[in-house]
């Protein structure tokens, strides 16, 4: 009896250990599989995320009340009467195929506040997958307010044309929402005030002052750490889109890198066939 | 009366909307609400009640469309996180007492028919789809939930109106009766005592009734003392109600029945969920692993009490208001309990993460800072004699923080990108101010154009030269001030000067007699910036110059920019930065971080929250 106990007592620990690992690690596996569902929600508005995003990925941008999340509904509900009012979050919808396409792709439709521009700003840079972005506009703000639109499709632009975040620039859409209100501009009038605009700013961006981390960055941040990515500190202003610009006749949307399109439509009326379109055609 | 109600979440979904006209939704008005919401969180928030937020949205901040001012009282649900809004016109105290009932009430009910639970439910389904060409809506699967909230909102809140509509015609009836005094007041504070328990109420004829359901209430043990309505119902109907209201249907009353049904059972329920919770001890070494290491942990309050402990002292060491480093530590407690943690993330990690997102969000500016753009915008339209109109800075601040050296630093800047600059000294009180001004006039002047001799004077016989001039009209009383600025500006006009600097005198700002010219300087000479420079090294007390400054312009002006200065002489210390901006909402356009003329730069704010989270 006593040689039997002796035998089954390691036996029974070894078991022990064995069933308690395996639920350890099922416990693991588990809560890794819904941390990488729950990723893409978790980083893509946090401040100074790192993280790479690897799903093929379309956003919607642009500036506030031109309709982006209106789109979001339309396009991931087919559902246009939601009411909505002005995001302070991201949404976000996930494996998602527009009607009449086998295309799975990631929608998001960030923020378009001005204080929120750094969602997107922050982030883009992470999407390695990104298919293309549709950058909504009001086509009926008279194109005299548009500087501050053009800015913003300026901080995008000079992400995207770097190409130390994307090799070949992003595909991009610029969609003139509704259309379908008697006041609205021709697309060709709000291409080229844009084109106008950055252009401007551009030339302003030249004179303007330096940022604050460049110069004390290097008197205070040096003390063992190392100041992480000198090159996240240069404000875009060596991209190849801006030498590009100085020089040349003017700044073009046709000279960017990735595609460029314009197309007007209209979530109210429904009329997102011709945008739907141009998403099927990034695939 | 109340305009709107609304249910939304972060993400710019409406839920529900309730106008008691029966008008369309304004947007607008939601629109304007959260546009304040995310410019300045902290500010024009008043303790009117103890339990939601309110505050005044001025048309001023919805520059699109014009909203009137209305006031927003609010409640931020956490996880799912949903926000309640009611606007309505004023504040005045009984529209803020009704407010608060309908945002009770709206909560109470959201949460009894458990439409959070369904909410979350359908959030959580993002990643499975409806079918794959359409994701789940949040509302899925809840139109009859809805549709029944709505119904009982709106007998609930019909209710109450006509219950104070009772109440009002019979106070009236008392005073005509000649009823003492003393008895209308009781009367009052019964009213209201029952209004905010949220029950029904009807007219009752004087205080017999009152003396008996106050002794029915302490008498009857079967029930729970909270809910005084169901202890109401089974009295019989008073018989001043059929009077009053008429023809009520039967069918009303048991709507309501079933309405305070169920806002009590869903307390109990709330009840019984945390003993449910409490008896999971024996999960405990298994939750300080998952919260210090593996992380996939749901976190609570308790969870995070330390961590944010810890995080508010690292802020507040560095220079950052104990006032605003508890706003930040809320915001990260809203914006964590009840998530999960990442995988291999500690509670702590997580939280840093989400107060990186708080500083960042905070000190990002609010709105375009491309100074340039709106300078040529302004020069460059002519007035009807051809002449171009000036853009005019004006530059307060404290005694002593550098608000005569960043204005030349600023005008170095500006003259560099060709603009034609006066100085103009609007400090006529400490002696030696426009001295040393004009030194800063002729080093800019000397900088500007090499053959310029010192000291000597321009074409115009200024000081200066023609690409910069002082104006100057010696010293004086606080009524100089202003004539000095106004007429700085016709002669800016009139000689073709593109920016008007104006540079006034340094005032303590808790001084009234000191701050109040301020006001009337800004209605005079209409500067289209009006800057504060404010130093880096100043600590808590930055809050309050802030406000002080902000609110030393009126209603109608705010300030527009602050100027950081001697942000080279406090190291990591920028807490005074997130300090300001906390206060005011008004973004960072500049730091100066040295001390020639070329030290000025723009806000990096990936690099002040670095700084401040290191």
């Amino acid at each position: 009896m006593e040689n039997k106990d002796n035998l089954q007592l390691p036996i029974i620990i070894a078991l022990g250990t064995i069933i308690i690992s395996t639920i350890l690690i099922s416990i693991l596996v588990k809560s890794a599989k819904s941390r990488l569902n729950n990723k893409s929600l978790s980083n893509l508005s946090s401040a100074n995320s790192k993280e790479k995003i690897s799903s093929p990925t379309i956003i919607l941008a642009g500036p506030s009340d031109s309709g982006k999340t209106s789109l979001f509904n339309k396009l991931s509900y087919d559902d246009s009467t939601i009411l909505t009012v002005t995001s302070q979050e991201p949404n976000i919808a996930n494996n998602f195929k527009l009607s009449n396409s086998n295309n799975s792709f990631t929608l998001i439709d960030y923020p378009g506040h001005i204080k929120l521009h750094y969602k997107l700003l922050n982030n883009l840079k992470n999407f390695k997958n990104l298919k293309g972005l549709i950058f909504l506009v009001d086509s009926t703000i008279d194109p005299k307010n548009l500087t501050d639109t053009a800015q913003f499709l300026y901080d995008i632009l000079v992400i995207t044309e770097n190409t130390k975040y994307f090799n070949n620039g992003v595909d991009i859409l610029l969609a003139c929402n509704k259309s379908e209100l008697f006041t609205s501009r021709p697309v060709k009038k709000i291409l080229e005030t844009l084109e106008f605009e950055i252009d401007k700013i551009i030339k302003r961006q030249k004179s303007s002052l330096g940022s604050a981390s460049t110069v004390l960055a290097s008197g205070i941040q040096r003390k063992g750490r190392s100041n992480e990515d000198d090159d996240e500190n240069n404000d875009g202003t060596d991209s190849p889109l801006f030498n590009a610009v100085i020089g040349s006749q003017g700044f073009k949307f046709s000279a960017l890198e990735g595609t460029f399109d314009v197309l007007d439509g209209s979530v109210q009326k429904n009329k997102t066939s011709k945008w739907e379109e141009w998403i099927d055609e990034r695939f | 009366m109340f305009e709107q109600l609304a249910i939304l979440t972060p993400q710019g979904t409406v839920l529900y909307q309730y106008n008691p006209l029966g008008k369309k939704f304004q947007e607008a008005q939601i629109n304007a609400f959260i546009n304040q919401l995310i410019v300045s969180p902290a500010t024009k928030k008043d303790d009117i009640t103890k339990k939601f937020s309110v505050f005044v949205v001025n048309s001023s901040v919805s520059s699109k469309k014009s909203v009137k001012n209305f006031c927003a009282m609010f409640h931020v649900n956490k996880q799912p996180e949903i926000y309640f809004v009611v606007t309505y016109a004023e504040l005045s105290l009984e529209l803020n007492r009704d407010s608060e009932e309908l945002l009770k009430l709206a909560i109470d009910l959201w949460d009894s028919l458990e439409l959070s639970t369904s909410v979350s439910e359908n959030l959580n389904q993002y990643k499975t789809n409806a079918n794959e060409h359409s994701q789940v809506f949040i509302l899925n699967d809840m139109e009859e939930d809805l549709s029944k909230y709505d119904k009982y909102l709106k007998v609930k809140y019909e209710e109450s109106i006509k219950a104070k509509l009772t109440t009002l015609s019979e106070l009236e009836t008392k005073e005509i009766n000649g009823s003492p005094e003393k008895l209308v007041h009781k009367r009052i504070r019964e009213a209201k005592k029952t209004s905010t328990s949220g029950g029904r109420k009807w007219g009752r004829d004087g205080m017999m009734e009152e003396i008996n359901t106050a002794e029915a209430s302490k008498l009857d043990f079967s029930e729970s003392d909270r809910d005084p309505s169901s202890n109401n119902s089974p009295t019989p109907e008073p018989i001043i109600n059929k009077e009053q209201f008429g023809s009520r249907e039967k069918n009303g009353d048991y709507l309501i029945k079933e309405i305070d049904d169920l806002l009590t059972s869903n307390k109990n329920n709330d009840e019984e969920k945390d003993i449910n919770n409490n008896s999971g001890y024996f999960m405990s070494g298994f939750s300080f692993l998952q919260k210090h290491v593996i992380g996939n942990k749901i976190i609570t309050e308790k969870d995070l009490l330390s961590v944010l402990d810890k995080l508010k002292k690292q802020l507040i060491s560095k220079n950052v208001a104990p006032e605003a480093a508890n706003y930040l530590a809320d915001q990260v407690s809203r914006d964590l309990v009840g998530s999960k943690t990442a995988i291999w993330t500690s509670v702590e990690n997580t939280a840093r993460e989400s107060l990186t997102k708080a500083l960042t969000q905070i000190l990002m500016p609010n709105v375009s800072v491309d100074l340039l753009h709106e300078i040529q915008k302004k020069t460059s339209i002519l007035d009807s004699e051809g002449k171009k109109q000036p853009y005019v800075f004006s530059v307060v601040g404290v005694n002593g923080v550098g608000k005569s050296t960043n204005l030349s630093k600023l005008a170095f800047w500006l003259l560099q990108n060709n603009q034609k600059v006066l100085i103009v000294a609007c400090d006529t009180f400490r002696s030696g101010a426009v001295e040393q001004l004009r030194v800063h006039v002729e080093n800019l002047a000397q900088l500007t154009d090499e053959s310029h001799v010192r000291g000597s004077k321009n074409k115009r016989g200024k000081s200066g030269n023609d690409f910069v001039e002082l104006f100057e009209a010696g010293y004086g009383g606080s009524d100089l001030v202003t004539k000095i600025a106004k007429q700085a500006i016709k002669y800016a006009k009139d000689t073709g000067f593109d920016i008007v600097l104006m540079d006034t005198a340094g005032r303590r700002h808790n001084d009234a007699t000191l701050m109040s010219p301020l006001k009337a300087f800004a209605e005079q000479a209409k500067p289209d910036k009006i800057i504060m420079v404010g130093e880096a090294l100043v600590g808590t007390d930055s809050v309050q110059q802030a406000k002080n400054f902000n609110d030393a312009f009126g209603k109608a002006r705010n300030l527009d920019f602050f100027i950081i200065s001697k942000c080279d002489t406090v190291g990591e210390m920028l807490g005074t930065m997130v300090n300001m901006v906390y206060a005011t909402g008004i973004p960072i356009l500049f730091v100066g971080v040295g001390q020639t003329y070329t030290d000025l730069r723009t806000l990096s704010v990936k690099w002040a929250v670095n700084t401040l989270m290191s």
